[in-house]
């Protein structure tokens, strides 16, 4: 019953997920944080069986932590997403990891070096990667998760825009949560939503449905 | 139960039951590399009609299932940790035990419940007790409970598809002061003030989050641990027996009491008559 939504606004991608924890008709936990930072600019949406979010996720962020202390650099979002593709599609014939993703990544569009010091130029980009259980990987500019997608997705298309600022974004998230409240069967509690742009990766909203502040984050 | 361990029965008559009839050829299992079978003529058979979803559904017909039903409950409030569970064992209808032991002392400062699988619960319990106290002497200091909970689900990880039925609470005070984790068969491993497990569960569930607040006292949290149990047992034809209280300190765990479900039953009937009169 998990619920992933994710969209790329100018500069940085919103992640947004349900926060319970259920096993047959009992709900276990609502306050459970399903999006995970992989890296400084970099987190993943999970959707699947408890265990299997924590073993990815984890295995995936140690990996590119020593990727990092390897390489002195950490990999881009489309190199992050193409590695976690390729451990899904690795596993898929030996027990697999069974959960469904969405990738959201900051980078910086022009690096210069002045003196010996990189500087950054522009709000750089945010790029969001579809990746399922299967391996199936694509770059999107909106997308979901789950059981929400039945009735997200229209909204999405229809709100969705190149050049959105990060307030419409959320505004777009918060009529997804509105349509689900509504229409969906499941209560799924408070929404976590998490932003990633060229401060790195932040909170919005926490798990316990506290409100960061926006002008912060 | 000689039959399973492939000692020759001295009861083989036909008579009594044609499952349990020796096998000539399998008459015991004193070597290591072969796998002990029950010694029946079809042992095969024999497993897939009495035992548990080893083997997906192919087994509903089975006559011994594991002893299942449970209600197990515990909570982290301002003075520590309250677990609290029933102690009834069933097989099907059949109440196999009324004395079980249902919270798992794994060490002086960690507690396990048992809810699922008897047998896996108990061994996992057993074998996780290994693995802290090798952590102990590996490392000259107690073993977190985050770490431990966290062990016995890598276990479950390891064992995932394999037939194990295990709901667990490990729970226990640690550098961090007060812990509770949820761990299950499916490797889920879960960090919250409040559990219940079980088939009796949501009935505890009724009572524990109307009443519970972080600011009990260690007599009003005793009183809700042990209510929710008894409602649990009062509903829940698989649930009941003695109720089982342990209160976990700084100082490590401390059995609060063991109480027949019945006298509850009786006193908080009294209490309600009081309260009309």
């Amino acid at each position: 019953m998990d619920s992933i939504i994710g969209l790329r606004y100018n500069g940085g991608v919103l992640l947004a997920s349900d926060t319970n924890n259920a096993r047959s008709i009992l709900v276990y936990q609502h306050d459970i944080d399903k999006i995970s930072q992989l890296t400084p600019h970099s987190m993943i949406g999970l959707s699947g069986p408890n265990c299997d979010l924590v073993n990815f996720s984890e295995f995936v962020e140690k990996n590119l932590t020593m990727y990092r202390l390897k390489n002195g650099d950490t990999l881009s979002t489309s190199g992050i997403a193409n590695y976690c593709r390729s451990e899904l599609a690795t596993a898929l014939r030996k027990g697999p990891f069974q959960v469904n993703t969405l990738l959201g990544g900051w980078d910086a569009e022009t690096k210069k070096t002045v003196n010996g010091v990189e500087k950054v130029d522009g709000p750089g980009v945010g790029s969001l990667y579809y990746i399922d259980y299967m391996g199936t990987m694509s770059p999107v500019n909106y997308g979901c998760q789950g059981y929400c997608s039945n009735f997200v997705l229209s909204v999405l298309d229809r709100e969705w825009h190149e050049g959105l600022s990060k307030e419409e974004a959320l505004e777009i998230i918060s009529h997804c949560e509105q349509v689900l409240k509504k229409r969906f069967l499941v209560d799924q509690g408070v929404f976590g939503v998490k932003k990633v742009d060229k401060e790195g990766v932040g909170v919005v909203r926490d798990c316990k449905g506290n409100l960061e502040n926006l002008a912060a984050a | 139960m000689a039959n399973f361990l492939g000692t020759a029965p001295t009861i083989g008559s036909s008579l009594l039951d044609s499952h349990l009839t020796p096998r000539p050829s399998f008459t015991s299992c004193t070597d290591p590399s072969k796998f002990l079978v029950p010694n029946v003529t079809d042992p095969a058979f024999y497993c897939r009609t009495n035992f548990a979803s080893a083997s997906g559904d192919k087994d509903k017909e089975q006559v011994v299932k594991f002893a299942k039903g449970t209600t197990t409950l515990a909570f982290k409030f301002n003075e520590g940790i309250i677990v609290s569970v029933d102690s009834r064992s069933t097989m099907g209808a059949y109440i196999a035990s009324q004395t079980v032991k249902k919270i798992i002392e794994i060490n002086p400062f960690l507690l396990g419940t048992m809810a699922g699988g008897a047998a896996d619960c108990s061994f996992w319990e057993r074998n996780l007790g290994m693995q802290c106290r090798l952590y102990e002497l590996r490392n000259k200091k107690r073993i977190s409970v985050a770490s431990a909970s966290k062990l016995l689900a890598n276990t479950m990880n390891s064992y995932r598809g394999y037939g194990l039925s295990m709901g667990t609470m490990v729970t226990g005070w640690d550098e961090t002061g007060p812990q509770l984790y949820y761990v299950d068969n499916d490797a889920t491993r879960l960090h919250d003030n409040l559990f219940s497990v079980g088939s009796g569960s949501t009935y505890a569930y009724g009572v524990l989050d109307t009443y519970y607040r972080p600011d009990l006292t260690i007599d009003e949290a005793i009183d809700l641990g042990k209510r929710a149990i008894y409602h649990a047992t009062h509903r829940d034809a698989y649930s009941g027996g003695i109720n089982n209280l342990y209160h976990v300190k700084e100082t490590g765990w401390e059995k609060i009491h063991a109480i027949d479900v019945n006298e509850l039953h009786y006193e908080f009937a009294d209490e309600k008559n009081e309260m009309v009169a």
